[in-house]
């Protein structure tokens, strides 16, 4: 049965990279990275290498939204980045058939009980409730949805969307991510000893762990075809996946994510060699990266080239599904695979294609995938066709 | 009209004010007890023996006693692991053990952020716990909305079985604050 065709219509991207998807491109494809590190003791006692948001910068952009101070600062990059899709597109926000799913790990944690300065009530502290703010700001009609699936929510809040379009409940979702870099996850992280003392390096042979990062990512899902364009990105199919092993460390076989894979592989009705580029998750943990290298061998993807993002603006938590798929579809506009920043020599058990050199490559289709505490994986395809295709 | 034929049709557990009620039918109960001493006591008497139970925090404790209710007789062996979807939502995410978190670095002079505390930040960790204990690898989600929208979930748990993505699917709310908690779980097929 031919399934529902789902076009991303449009994207927007806030990182430390820029406010938009293109400013982000730009500075990638360029090899900029927003990891720095950071001696602001008001957000960790030690210096800490992250990618931030440049308070200034967001102040600047904030003005040109509505009443911006009556919004916690996610909340701002949520709206700022919801307001830069929109000015790109033609569908209407108001509309009975248009919904807004959030993804987000922590939303706003940095309002929690005494980071709170009585500036917000107490519960917008609340996914729920955050996620209220941005639909009343929109005057969107439906209560959005929030989907808080560790580092996986981005990606899973697509394929949430997916089942949702593909029913035809809804003509236009949008799906946004976010989440900031807060004491609360610095210090959680580094309880783990999970972060890195230096720019991360994925499946590099000596990465020691992440580096977090803030952001937003968002992207306009439709059942309907856009008009006057050229050429059409499609999301094609997704999967999820648990490992069913452990609540905080990736499985040591990598099946689980190799589950998720080749479901969503099958969901979007391709084979393994169709398949272009593989965007990954490569958080540069030396656990996660291992399991990683051995789910690609047992999908029969070894080949493919891959990259991780997280060089360029860390690890963006539950914007990360987002904002990796976003840059992985410019991959496909561009034709274009940007460097995996931080790899030197690989050190990961199994032999995997690491893009060492941002180059021109004909794309059509890549897969994006995403694993996270409490043993989740997610995959996503997608793909590029032209006018003359369809 | 789709919230009674759930409540009919599918096998449900529900652990509220001090009961554990199974389709219908109180089967444990003890009101008087504070959270912590009653699930402990749900442990005991369904002889549940399992050591991971005693470093979750309240809120996965909720949503296994829950699970392990409603699964306790073999209710998913007749599936492969990866046929068993978990769709879960709650409204209070994990805010209970972020409060205590965030107590064990709101002090520079006094700072202990611990792991065992910090992974339980996550509300689909307890989809985690509930897939590690019955060996679950289908698709699972977690949403976090104000309300319990039953219909929601059931029509979302009902797609992906329609969709061929799940042959059963645990689907419900659990959800825990320093005043109050809230399980219901439903199988659905």
């Amino acid at each position: 049965m031919k399934q529902t065709t789902i076009y991303i219509t449009a994207d927007n991207i806030i990182s430390s990279l820029g406010f938009t998807t293109e400013a982000n491109w730009k500075n990638i494809v360029s090899e900029q990275t927003g990891v720095e590190c950071h001696h602001d003791t008001s957000i960790y006692p030690s210096p800490v290498w992250i990618s931030k948001i440049k308070e200034e910068t967001l102040k600047q952009a904030s003005e040109t939204l509505q009443s911006p101070t009556k919004y916690s600062k996610l909340e701002q990059l949520f709206l700022l980045s919801i307001k830069d899709v929109l000015e790109h597109s033609t569908i209407d926000i108001c509309a009975a058939d248009t919904l807004i799913i959030v993804a987000s790990t922590k939303g706003n944690i940095d309002l929690l009980e005494h980071k709170n300065h009585g500036n917000f009530p107490k519960d917008r502290v609340q996914l729920g409730t955050m996620a209220t703010q941005i639909q009343h700001y929109f005057n969107n009609p439906n209560t959005p949805l929030v989907v808080c699936n560790a580092c996986i929510s981005g990606v899973l809040a697509m394929d949430v969307a997916k089942r949702l379009l593909r029913k035809k409940k809804y003509k236009n979702i949008i799906v946004t991510g976010g989440d900031l870099v807060s004491e609360f996850t610095l210090s959680g992280f580094q309880s783990f000893k999970a972060m890195s003392d230096a720019p991360c390096k994925p499946y590099d042979k000596n990465r020691v762990g992440i580096n977090l990062g803030e952001g937003v990512g968002t992207v306009i899902l439709s059942t309907e075809k856009p008009t006057g364009q050229e050429e059409y990105i499609t999301l094609e199919g997704g999967a999820s996946s648990n490992d069913a092993n452990h609540i905080s460390g990736p499985s040591r076989t990598g099946d689980g994510l190799c589950i998720a894979i080749d479901k969503a592989l099958k969901d979007a009705n391709c084979s393994t060699n169709q398949i272009d580029y593989l965007s990954m998750h490569g958080t540069a943990t030396p656990f996660n990266d291992e399991m990683e290298s051995k789910a690609i061998t047992l999908a029969n993807l070894q080949e493919v080239p891959l990259n991780s993002l997280k060089g360029y603006i860390g690890h963006t938590l539950g914007a990360a599904g987002l904002i990796e798929s976003i840059i992985a579809i410019q991959s496909l506009r561009n034709n274009l695979l940007y460097r995996s920043l931080g790899f030197e020599e690989l050190g990961v058990p199994k032999k995997i294609n690491v893009i060492q050199k941002t180059s021109a490559i004909p794309l059509q289709k890549c897969l994006k995938t995403a694993s996270g505490f409490g043993g989740c994986n997610a995959a996503m395809v997608f793909a590029k066709s032209s006018k003359k295709d369809s | 009209m789709i919230s009674t034929k759930t409540e009919i049709n599918y096998p449900c557990c529900e652990i509220k004010a001090g009961k554990i009620i199974l389709d219908g039918q109180v089967i444990y109960e003890d009101k008087d007890l504070p959270f912590p001493k009653f699930i402990k006591g749900a442990y005991k008497e369904f002889e549940l023996s399992y050591p991971k139970f005693h470093k979750m925090d309240r809120l996965c404790k909720l949503a296994f006693v829950a699970a392990n209710t409603l699964l306790r007789d073999g209710q998913l062996n007749a599936y492969a692991p990866t046929e068993i979807g978990v769709v879960m939502a709650n409204s209070n995410s994990t805010l209970h053990t972020d409060s205590k978190y965030a107590d064990s670095i709101k002090d520079r002079e006094n700072y202990f952020p611990s792991p065992a505390v910090f992974v339980y930040t996550l509300p689909n960790i307890m989809v985690g716990e509930i897939c590690i204990k019955y060996n679950i690898k289908g698709e699972s989600v977690f949403f976090v909305h104000n309300e319990f929208d039953k219909e929601m979930l059931l029509e979302y748990s009902l797609d992906m079985i329609e969709a061929g993505d799940a042959k059963i699917c645990l689907m419900g709310w659990v959800d825990y604050t320093a005043d109050d908690y809230h399980a219901v779980l439903y199988l659905v097929k």
